[in-house]
């Protein structure tokens, strides 16, 4: 039996009094698409940022291929997070940016291979600052590939794209899986359905589904329509 | 480990070197440079303009000026400015999550603060471009003060550096920009005000120092530490804010470590900037160091190191606050510390806020309640004490084109004072006190003809005087050195050949004129005169040769001209050589500035011992305050002559003015001494002296004046459009 490569054991995060996550508990096994869904202030964010060990859990532990991300810097290797905003450094150029992050990630090959793969080779030369939303999506991207980390983390990473580039994305997601396990938070039913192998429900800090997109329809719809599913688990609030 | 190592450096470099592109082509950093260089143009144009004649001295006194200007004016700018560079590298950074995007891709927070910091010192380094341009312009037509320079800019890359550190310790702390910003703009106008203020705070410190017995230790072992070297207080406060930063931002840390070490930097912190108690950072390799004394001055002092002495300083306070004092204090401080640097121990003692101290010192001392109220210099040697009142020595205060005056100053009054300590000989003196000489009269009474302080400056050099109130007495004490001062009338026949045989066999003699009247001493006159003195009209003669040829002829015509030799009394060790025994005329040229000019040395035509009606005397029968001094070498023994015009010049008034204390403490100590304690020469410095014609001041006023400012201007505008525009 495969370890799993993404692992979240008892994990509980608290701010103050408010508890934010509570007593999740899931995984994600290598080579699979995973999607986390939930509506807003669901705690997928927070989730996502005790993954990559950007904040400490106030219980449990987070593990990526068997490493504590809140403990180990070493854990910092074996994934790429995509926020849902790109943080990026709107002074430097695309290709300073992305050498920039392959020396921080001790990453050593060119960089013109991935922003080929998000196709903004010809605009490598150009300010982060003038991009689009889309671009800086797409850059963001490109930055989350440039070591070929064996888990990708993504945030939204639809956001912003236009149709053209949605497709694209979900064509790229679909390469990649299989060598790389991807954690995808998105609101996007569709996008769950097209390329997801599992999803995971948070809805109020907690777990409440964890299974194959297919199952999820079936479990709580007749007719096994995805959206009627979420309708039906999260309410027309939600 | 070493691949650990590897990687944080890799990061590090290369943090670097993206901040040093978002810095150096930010708008911040381009209106500081533009402003910069305009303020440096602005002063290079004052600085030029204020040149008399086409003649541009530089490496003393402007230049001194403008790197001891820009010390306090620099930090105004960086202030302002640098704020603006750190505040967007972490708490910009946190504003918008790639602070936290940084530490997920497996950043150290140490690799990006030290990352950052280092391409912030790097941009300042670009401040020093400016004055080393001006300088490399002018040593194309002189020889440059490169140690003076090395110095003012050491000086301005710590204060820099350290303003950048607490630029990041502020942004790390804060979570948005602006907060970021307004905090290290309070804390570095707070630092600043405190600079600029200092001795109102360093008063109540010393205060809270003496009220608490725990922070006297630490203050007195900090200020120990830190008080000759800003530079190093300046490190210390960089690696304190750095730490901060550092502890703030790391996310491993919890909230208490952080809170811990975060207060433990800060007060330590705060307690090497009490103790510097200075923001701007000075350094000088070149005056109060030890390198600025002359050779003979360092060998005395290392000498005097075995000996154990220790000196105490009782000051007041309100002699610390008194301009004209507290300026003797300041200088006396100077010469201590020089002491300190060769491991001498001082310590300073204030009667006001150690009584206790005051009063065991008293009664060991036996020192009245009336001493107490003057600065005093108490040296002890082997259990013993002297006591030197401080306004006394002869010291003026420092300043920066005074440099190697006050070295020569040390040389002559508390090194003298230091020796003749350590080796203690009576030298009998013989004082004419007749019924027509000048009467002694009381010490300090400041009376114009009395000359009551000079017989106190004798007593001091270790001169045994025995006053003589006949001219048969004169020699029975079988004197070193006769004084005869203020005489009306010819002495005896048989005295004038006693005299001569006093002089032939090597001795001193101290003559004062009462003016020049050559009818009313002819026998003296004619004695003299073989030693090649005479005086004649208005003027007291020095022919071009003489026996011994050690003579110079000193008059007011003349000190104009010696004013251009440059600060110190000598600029050479070849004018020193040439000078060598007139040291005491040529000080007294030197010593007094009362008035404060932006460029003192065009003030140093004014002549001490021409100060008394504050005018050079224009007329050619004016009566001159001159003196001559001969040495002559008959039988391998030196004997030495001076020759006062007017015997006023060591009276109770003119010896309140330091720069006359000086020439008469020089002038007893050159009659009375084999080794020339007052004569040391001071270290050779080159000439610097510049000279420039029409066409390169005009390039200087408005190549460097204007067109550097314009130049950076253009500069930084092609940086921030070249990179901002789309390729």
């Amino acid at each position: 039996m495969t370890e799993p490569a993404i692992e979240v054991q008892r994990l509980n995060k608290r701010f103050g009094s408010a508890v934010v996550l509570d007593q999740i508990h899931f995984s994600v096994e290598p080579g699979q698409i995973c999607a986390l869904l939930g509506p807003n202030g669901a705690g997928k964010t927070t989730l996502l940022r005790c993954l990559t060990g950007a904040i400490s859990p106030s219980f449990g532990r987070c593990l990526i291929h068997s490493e504590d991300t809140a403990l180990t810097r070493h854990a910092t290797r074996l994934f790429s997070y995509l926020p849902d905003i790109p943080p990026l450094e709107d002074s430097l150029r695309l290709d300073e940016y992305l050498r920039l992050h392959s020396t921080l990630r001790g990453y050593t090959g060119s960089t013109d291979d991935v922003l080929a793969r998000v196709q903004l080779i010809d605009r490598k030369h150009m300010l982060i600052d003038k991009l689009s939303r889309g671009q800086r999506s797409r850059l963001a991207l490109a930055e989350c590939l440039l070591h070929n980390p064996p888990v990708l983390i993504l945030d939204e990473p639809s956001a912003g794209l236009d149709p053209a580039q949605v497709i694209l994305l979900r064509q790229l997601l679909r390469d990649l899986s299989g060598d790389h396990t991807i954690l995808l938070a998105t609101h996007n039913l569709a996008e769950v359905e097209a390329v997801c192998d599992s999803l995971v429900v948070l809805i109020d800090g907690r777990v409440r589904f964890q299974g194959t997109p297919t199952d999820f329809a079936k479990t709580f719809t007749d007719n096994g329509n995805i959206e009627q599913a979420w309708l039906a688990l999260a309410g027309a609030g939600a | 480990m070493r691949q650990a190592a590897r990687f944080f450096i890799r990061q590090t470099i290369a943090l670097y070197t993206t901040e040093l592109i978002r810095q150096g082509c930010s708008t911040a950093y381009a209106t500081l440079i533009i402003l910069w260089t305009l303020v440096c143009g602005l002063f290079f144009q004052v600085v030029v303009s204020y040149a008399t004649n086409h003649e541009l001295p530089l490496g003393e006194t402007p230049m001194s000026f403008f790197f001891r200007a820009s010390p306090l004016l620099l930090p105004l700018l960086l202030i302002v400015f640098v704020p603006h560079l750190s505040m967007d590298a972490i708490a910009g950074r946190k504003e918008n999550g790639r602070l936290e995007h940084l530490f997920i891709c497996g950043v150290h927070p140490l690799a990006l603060l030290t990352g950052a910091w280092a391409a912030t010192c790097t941009l300042l380094l670009a401040l020093l471009i400016p004055p080393i341009c001006f300088h490399v312009f002018l040593s194309i037509h002189g020889t440059a003060d490169f140690g003076r320079t090395l110095s003012a800019l050491l000086s301005l890359c710590a204060q820099s550096f350290s303003i950048a550190a607490l630029g990041y310790a502020c942004s790390s702390i804060m979570n948005n920009k602006q907060s970021a910003g307004l905090l290290a703009l309070g804390l570095g106008l707070t630092w600043w005000v405190i600079d600029a203020f200092g001795h109102v705070f360093e008063s109540s410190l010393t205060i809270v120092r003496d009220v608490l017995p725990l922070t006297a230790f630490v203050y007195d072992s900090a200020f120990g530490l830190l008080s000759g070297s800003s530079l190093l207080a300046h490190g210390i406060i960089v690696l304190l804010f750095l730490f901060l930063a550092h502890t703030v931002l790391s996310p491993r840390h919890q909230k208490r470590i952080k809170i811990i070490n975060s207060g433990l930097a800060l007060l330590l912190a705060g307690l090497v900037l009490t103790s510097s108690s200075q923001c701007t950072a000075h350094s000088d390799f070149t005056s109060t160091q030890e390198h600025a004394l002359a050779p003979q001055t360092q060998q005395l002092l290392r000498e005097l190191q075995p000996s154990g002495i220790s000196a105490t300083l009782v000051t007041t306070p309100h002699m610390l606050h008194d301009p004209i004092d507290g300026g003797i204090i300041n200088a006396t401080q100077h010469s201590l510390s020089l002491m300190k640097t060769y491991g001498l121990t001082v310590h300073e003692l204030d009667p006001g806020l150690d009584p206790a101290g005051a009063a065991k010192l008293g009664n060991d001392l036996q020192i009245s309640a009336d001493d107490w109220q003057r600065p005093l210099l108490l040296l002890r040697h082997s259990g013993s004490y002297e006591i030197i009142p401080a306004d006394e020595l002869g010291i003026v205060t420092e300043r920066d084109g005074q440099r190697l005056l006050a070295a020569v100053q040390v040389e002559g009054s508390v090194l003298a004072a230091l020796q003749r300590f350590l080796q203690p000989q009576q030298i009998q003196v013989a004082w004419y006190v007749g019924a027509d000489a000048r009467p002694l009269g009381d010490i300090h009474t400041n009376n114009p003809r009395c000359l009551g302080r000079f017989h106190r400056l004798c007593a001091q050099a270790g001169l045994s005087l025995t006053l003589s109130p006949e001219w048969e007495t004169l020699f029975t004490c079988d004197p070193r050195v006769i004084m005869l001062l203020g005489i009306h009338a010819d002495p005896p026949a048989e005295i004038i050949q006693q005299l001569d045989r006093f002089l032939n066999n090597g001795g001193r003699l101290c003559l004062g004129l009462d003016g020049i009247h050559p009818q009313r001493l002819p026998k003296l006159a004619q004695l003299l005169g073989r030693y090649g003195i005479h005086w004649s009209d208005a003027q007291l003669v020095f022919p071009a040769s003489t026996q011994s040829g050690e003579q110079v002829f000193l008059s007011s015509q003349e000190i104009p001209a010696l004013s251009n030799t440059g600060p110190s009394a000598f600029a050479t060790a070849e004018q020193h050589a040439i000078f060598a025994d007139h040291l005491v005329a040529l000080q007294a040229t030197r010593g007094e500035f009362k008035s404060l000019s932006l460029f003192p040395q065009l003030a140093l035509a004014e002549g001490a011992f021409l100060k008394r009606d504050g005018q050079l005397p224009t007329a050619s029968n004016s009566q001159l305050y001159s003196l001559v001094a001969a040495g002559s070498e008959k039988s391998h023994k030196l004997c030495r002559i001076t020759v006062l015009a007017s015997v006023d010049m060591l009276s109770d008034e003119h010896l309140s003015v330091s720069g006359n204390r000086l020439l008469a403490t020089g002038l007893v100590h050159w009659l009375a001494h084999e080794k020339r304690s007052a004569l040391l020469p001071p270290k050779a410095v080159e000439q610097t002296r510049y000279l420039l014609h029409d066409g390169e001041r005009a390039f200087l006023i408005w190549g460097i004046g204007l067109g550097l400012p314009g130049f950076s201007f253009l500069c930084m505008g092609y940086i921030v459009w070249r990179r901002r525009r789309t390729v």
